[in-house]
């Protein structure tokens, strides 16, 4: 038997994808798929739930055969990237949706965190909403009754915990639910992604009940895409990727695998045709590298050293003895963030190649986690040529190179410095 | 069972359940706490922000009873049994109205409430079961507007009332059974939702409530009492008028409820472990 808590052996998930509709090419074509709409949209729907024949092609596996055990008081945690299947695999655990094929064995009992806040209702006031939300993560009356107090000083919303909730901020919404979780006494928890909401100080305490959480001998399963936070919290992980099981063991090394495994940033950009500009030298290519592992990525962790390959080739000049380049860093909001250009460097990009790559190096990279979108220009003998926008995605990871424990996040501003102290 | 917690070793089971399985009690039971709270919520959520509040629960089916007298009683003169057709249509308006109710509201409450459901799990039948629960609140009220009518057209029931609550629960189990097939048929064809208001105005008409079941003639009356609402209504006219239980009816209701119940229930179930994937 051994002592542990959660057992998953081999445990698959099919989803069906849409399929692209018939297009008629007559009238007398389209009435009749009018008219045949019914019963097709009637098979449609009834496959969504039903696979008879795996070899379709229109099948997809959301996770294949995925086997792992989970100790008893142990803090696990599952890594990979948008669509790997981690949050399909949470859904299974905590019995939201189920497995197409395999089974999972769950020791006591189990409350699965996928948001904070589920069951909250505007229109109930915040103590409500604390019984609201409570029972509908498992608790009975009683347990909230006794908790209550706790809850509420926790969530630090006291003052409004009679006012209803849609005149709560999203802030003191989040604060409330999450005070709720906290007070959970399940012996299994399953959290995704909570942290990723609230600010650092927030985020913080968040991470603080969690590791109190794991101290107390209770079981936490923990998906996030804060890899820096996995790490603190989890010895042990998963890595997943395409819903399958890539690895699992040491939570420092899955991180440093899943980072390796970023590869795959070549967009294609020869192919775009939205641009402006004269178009006598275009872009062919960028690439994004980063300098420790020397690899093209589009996920980098803050503060490193990251490039930016810039390729090009000439259509009609022969000789480019001034060309000059610019790159636009925006945030996922459209926020600009900051330029870099050849000539801020007092670089002169001279006597090139008809085509060739021109890197821009970029030491201890500042953007703090989230995602940013590159915009690239290029002037060549003083007319402008190129430019397109969104050339490129960049992830950026956070990152806590001090071991502080004590994130850098969106809330305490936009770029992380590199900093010392000292008392002088 | 499969995919089921047995509380004593509270192990549990996650795998692909069997096909057709029945309600499991134990986990009713153990989230009872949550059917409240859906419920209560449902209550406050709907009377929320609104000026007349909970006087809606009057408002409808009074105004729906004072038009009908005008139409059918006055106009068409339908025979009413010599009671006065205000509250012979009234009585009817009251279980009538949480039976369309009850269909309405529970059979979107599913995928209304697809954020709750694609993020926690509990026994999804709680949702449905709590959309019907709420609309109690309604017919309390609206049965206060009962007794006073019948203060007014001095009309004493008698001990027929001591009957009262077994035809409460016909009204419910009849209600349920349609509202868990709907709900759980909605999840995945949404053209329920698009045909619900319309199918309730329809089966105003298949059921005796702007006119009596005695006036359909002998021989299909019975055949006729096969729509479990015949039973239920019929049954509120003579509790409330004192006229002669309608027994066989009653009894009719009662069991094509429950057949009724017992295979939505189960498809309910069968549905139920798809839910979080196509909501």
């Amino acid at each position: 038997m051994g002592d542990w808590a959660i057992k998953v052996d081999n445990i698959s998930k099919l989803y069906r994808l849409g399929v692209r509709e018939k297009k008629s090419d007559t009238l007398f074509e389209s009435i009749g798929n009018v008219l045949r709409a019914p019963v097709h949209n009637f098979k449609q729907l009834w496959k969504q739930s039903h696979f008879n024949d795996l070899s379709e092609k229109n099948i997809f596996w959301a996770l294949r055969d995925i086997s792992f055990e989970i100790k008893k008081g142990e803090a696990f945690g599952i890594i990979g990237h948008n669509g790997a299947g981690k949050s399909t695999l949470l859904k299974i655990l905590s019995r939201i949706t189920e497995p197409t094929f395999g089974e999972a064995r769950v020791k006591g009992r189990i409350s699965s965190l996928l948001e904070v806040g589920t069951g909250f209702h505007p229109e109930l006031t915040g103590r409500d909403n604390i019984y609201m939300n409570g029972t509908i993560l498992g608790m009975t009356k009683k347990e909230i009754d006794r908790k209550l107090d706790q809850i509420i000083h926790f969530s630090g919303v006291e003052k409004h915990i009679d006012s209803l909730l849609k005149f709560y901020s999203s802030g003191m919404k989040v604060r409330l639910g999450f005070a709720v979780a906290a007070y959970m006494e399940q012996e299994i928890i399953i959290v995704d992604e909570v942290l990723a909401v609230g600010d650092a100080e927030f985020q913080k305490k968040c991470l603080g009940t969690m590791e109190n959480v794991s101290s107390q001998g209770r079981t936490i399963l923990f998906v996030s895409h804060d890899l820096g936070a996995i790490q603190t919290l989890c010895r042990r992980s998963i890595l997943l990727k395409n819903g399958e099981l890539i690895n699992s063991g040491d939570s420092k090394d899955m991180v440093r695998e899943y980072l390796d495994s970023n590869d795959m940033s070549i967009t294609q950009l020869s192919e775009r045709k939205d641009r402006t500009g004269k178009g006598d030298v275009v872009f062919t290519d960028i690439q994004l590298i980063d300098n420790d592992s020397d690899k093209a990525t589009s996920t980098v962790v803050s503060g490193s050293d990251i490039s930016f390959l810039l390729f090009y080739t000439s259509n009609k000049l022969e000789q480019l003895n001034d060309m000059e380049i610019e790159i636009d860093i925006y945030n996922k909001n459209r926020g600009f963030i900051s330029s870099l250009n050849n000539r801020m460097t007092h670089t002169v990009l001279g006597g090139l190649n008809k085509s060739g790559v021109i890197e821009c190096r970029v030491e201890n990279f500042p953007m703090i986690s989230g995602r940013y979108r590159i915009d690239i220009f290029l002037n060549a003998n003083g007319t402008y040529c190129d430019g397109i926008k969104d050339v490129l995605f960049v992830d950026v990871i956070n990152a806590d190179p001090y071991k502080s424990g004590f994130g850098h996040t969106q809330d305490r501003g936009g770029v992380r410095l590199v900093q010392e102290w000292k008392p002088r | 069972m499969k995919g089921t917690t047995e509380i004593a070793e509270k192990e549990t089971l996650i795998r692909r359940s069997s096909e057709w399985r029945w309600l499991n009690w134990a986990e009713i039971v153990q989230y009872r706490d949550l059917l409240y709270f859906l419920t209560i919520r449902g209550v406050r959520a709907k009377y929320a922000q609104s000026v007349l509040g909970v006087s809606w629960a009057i408002i409808q089916p009074l105004f729906t009873t004072v038009v009908f007298t005008v139409v059918f009683g006055r106009f068409a003169k339908v025979d009413s049994n010599g009671v006065p057709y205000l509250l012979f249509n009234f009585i009817a308006m009251l279980p009538w109205t949480f039976f369309s109710g009850t269909l309405t509201d529970a059979s979107v409450s599913l995928v209304q409430n697809n954020t709750i459901i694609t993020k926690v799990y509990f026994p999804r039948i709680f949702i449905p079961l709590s959309a019907a629960l709420a609309k109690w609140l309604d017919f309390a009220i609206a049965f206060i507007v009962l007794i006073v009518l019948l203060f007014y057209f001095k009309i004493n029931p008698g001990w027929n009332l001591i009957y009262f609550p077994l035809l409460l629960i016909d009204l419910f189990l009849v209600s349920m059974a349609l509202a868990l097939l709907f709900s759980a048929m909605s999840v995945q064809y949404r053209d329920i939702k698009h045909g619900m208001t319309f199918l309730v105005q329809l089966l105003l008409y298949f059921a005796p409530v702007v006119y009596s079941t005695y006036s359909i003639s002998a021989t299909w009356r019975n055949w006729y009492a096969l729509n479990p609402m015949v039973g239920v209504i019929e049954g509120f006219r003579a509790v409330f008028l004192g006229t002669a239980m309608p027994w066989g009816w009653i009894t009719t209701s009662f069991l094509v409820s429950a057949v009724l119940f017992v295979f939505s229930a189960a498809y309910f179930q069968r549905m139920e472990r798809s839910f979080a994937d196509v909501a």
